[in-house]
């Protein structure tokens, strides 16, 4: 790994940024200079930063950057009204972290969070049930909109955490769904 | 003594009654409620009342009674109900009659048949307007099925009578599909309805909203301001409204207007409504329904025409004469409207709640916002989601939509995720700037990916980077011994999280 060797040398530190979608960028900092980002040198230019907030110049054109949330070394930040959610590595913790991916294997079971806060209006299944995926799992009312959850996967009810008229915020574990194959 | 009037609603909408009401000499009452105390409706009254809903059911702008006390024991003359809430319920109007407050609304009795679709379809059928062609009742057979849909034509859907929720509902393509999905249908609505009777009707793919603004008063007089397409929706929700329609052909315009005037004089209309249509690809209409309130975005209206639909609501609510022709009303230019709402459109269009730490709206010559919120605004889950609208106006089409991009890209937000990023797509997708997108353009075409930049998502990667790396490089300072490479990726977390 000869990069490895480069960046010591001048200070420069390589990043691995992965997004949860898989996109992937290798990001070189280097003390007092411009990144180098995918092995291209961008001239992007920090203009000012306060607490989460963060402003940008590239290209002549200003980017305003916020932290929406922080979880250990995942970062979600929020640019022009959208948010994209990137794990940061060093090259140690991105290997190391793919090796370990490769040893626990598939994921047995899989735990249905709230994607927005709301109220539940409806449950369909009872623990112990097979679903199959798209089946209806609860109805989740936020405002006045009633959303549909439905299962992403063929399995069996292991876990129910709700019932009708419970009150749920975002990212509570509603369901667990054990795989079957 | 200036008359007084009662703003029974909040947000924008209420801000934008008061607006009108002013100049028209009117003293503004609006009601403050705990649900949110330094909403900025508030700061635009001449009055405010204070009333504690916090733990009654309905709140206030929902509670009948309460809002005729606040009436009684305020010297209120008229009572503006705004949109959503109670603005369509002929109970209020009533209520409104037996209290001697005039209703900025027509009357009970218009209300009460245009909210119930049976009889507005009846009597749009009375005044000619073209309804979906459909079985008359309810079929019991698929023979009879297939007779319907042979004279209507194909595609046909059937309906649950009892129907609700797209349980018993089947599209039909041709006659050999006619069979399985009536048996199936009828099978579905006998188990979840326990009532298997279904109703054929005319199916159309992939219509477009066309709404036609009607102006009457209580002498008579109709005029219609155009119309609107309202077709880019979500789940039956608007999302971005323009006027003119770029479907519309004058002489189109024009027969549809015509027919919208005549519908309201033939029902005896007398307040600011709207006869909402659908529209095939081929140009036929079809009567839907009839609002009898003002609109959320009647602002499309109001810019093109030059005729401040709220001042007139106002003004016939209280007899006066309508001194406006069909002839004076001449649209100039083009407008487009967006809807911000407090929405996450990466995350199914989910509510958003929060402080807005800041928000900065476009300004310009062109540019109308009507917004019910400002900087420290609070964002409560008690309200719809709509914090504020964008409206520009361009001297042809092409020309707003170059005019809402800037406006949209100089729109800045901080505590928040709005639909702005969504109407910015939008307006730049080729089915909005053809013209051709339809109310099943979310449903059909729209995926958050879409809402991603490539650059952004670059700037963003280096940005969590350049903040990973700050706190890594004072991890490292402050540990002597510090070597990135001997170090276990727990101990680095649990180091950087201390």
């Amino acid at each position: 790994m000869a990069r490895e060797y480069d960046y010591r040398r001048d200070d420069s530190r390589l990043f691995v940024a992965l997004r949860d979608n898989g996109h992937r960028f290798k990001i070189i900092m280097r003390d007092g200079k411009i990144p180098v980002i995918d092995e291209k040198d961008e001239d992007i230019q920090l203009v000012r930063t306060e607490e989460s907030h963060m402003c940008f110049e590239y290209r002549e054109r200003r980017f305003h950057c916020v932290v929406t949330n922080r979880n250990k070394n995942s970062y979600t930040m929020l640019i022009n009204g959208v948010e994209y959610t990137f794990s940061v590595e060093s090259v140690s913790s991105y290997l190391r972290k793919k090796i370990l991916a490769k040893d626990t294997g598939d994921e047995s079971e899989l735990s249905i969070k709230a994607p927005m806060p709301g109220k539940i209006t409806a449950v369909y299944v009872d623990p112990g049930d097979e679903v199959n995926a798209g089946d209806p799992l609860f109805a989740l009312e936020a405002m006045k909109m009633q959303n549909e959850i439905l299962s992403p996967i063929k399995g069996k009810i292991l876990e129910l955490n709700i019932k009708e008229e419970d009150v749920v915020v975002k990212n509570d574990e509603l369901v667990k769904i054990g795989v079957v194959e | 003594m200036s008359k007084r009037l009662l703003i029974a609603n909040r947000g924008e909408i209420a801000i934008r009654i008061m607006k009108s009401a002013k100049e028209l000499g009117l003293t503004c009452v609006a009601i403050k409620s705990p649900k949110e105390p330094d909403a900025l409706y508030l700061q635009h009254a001449d009055e405010v009342v204070y009333f504690d809903d916090a733990t009654r059911t309905p709140g206030i702008f929902l509670d009948i009674e309460s809002l005729m006390g606040i009436c009684r024991d305020n010297n209120i003359d008229i009572l503006h109900p705004g949109y959503g809430f109670l603005s369509e319920n002929p109970d209020l109007a009533n209520a409104c009659k037996e209290n001697n407050v005039v209703f900025a609304g027509p009357k009970a009795e218009l209300i009460r048949d245009m909210g119930n679709k049976t009889i507005a379809k009846e009597k749009a059928v009375e005044a000619g307007l073209p309804l979906l062609a459909g079985s008359a009742g309810v079929v019991h057979s698929y023979e009879e099925a297939e007779q319907v849909a042979e004279q209507i034509g194909y595609p046909v859907i059937l309906k649950a009578a009892a129907g609700g929720g797209g349980r018993g509902m089947r599209i039909v393509e041709s006659r050999d599909q006619i069979e399985k999905n009536y048996k199936s249908a009828n099978a579905e609505s006998l188990a979840a309805f326990n009532n298997g009777d279904l109703f054929v009707e005319k199916y159309i793919p992939s219509p477009k909203h066309i709404e036609f603004q009607i102006l009457s008063d209580k002498h008579g007089n109709v005029i219609h301001l155009g119309e609107r397409e309202c077709s880019l929706q979500r789940k039956h929700q608007k999302l971005i409204e323009e006027a003119p329609s770029p479907f519309l052909s004058p002489q189109k315009r024009e027969e549809m207007g015509q027919k919208s005037v005549e519908f309201a004089q033939k029902i005896g209309y007398d307040s600011v409504g709207t006869i909402e249509f659908i529209m095939d690809a081929n140009g036929n209409y079809y009567f839907m329904e009839m609002n009898t309130r003002i609109q959320v975005e009647h602002p499309v209206t109001e810019v093109i025409t030059g005729v401040d639909l709220i001042a007139w609501q106002l003004r016939v609510a209280m007899d006066e004469k309508l001194t406006l022709t069909q002839d004076d009303i001449k649209f100039q230019g083009w407008a487009i409207e967006c809807r911000l709402n407090a929405e996450d459109a990466q995350n199914r269009f989910a509510p958003e709640t929060g402080i807005i730490s800041q928000i900065r709206f476009p300004e310009g010559e062109d540019i109308r916002i009507e917004t019910g919120v400002e900087n420290n605004s609070v964002v409560t889950p008690h309200f719809d989601s709509m914090l504020a609208k964008i409206i520009v106006r361009g001297w042809d089409r092409q020309n707003a939509i170059g005019r809402m991009d800037r406006a949209l890209s100089n729109f800045r937000i901080d505590g928040l995720k709005t639909t702005v990023p969504f109407c910015k797509l939008v307006i730049n997708h080729k089915d909005f700037i053809l013209g051709t997108y339809t109310t099943k353009w979310v449903e059909d075409y729209y995926t958050d990916i879409m809402l991603e930049d490539p650059i952004d998502e670059m700037i963003a990667a280096h940005a969590a980077v350049y903040l990973y790396h700050n706190e890594f490089s004072k991890v490292a300072s402050d540990t002597p011994d510090f070597e990135e490479d001997s170090m276990s990726v727990w101990v680095m977390k649990r180091r950087l999280n201390s």
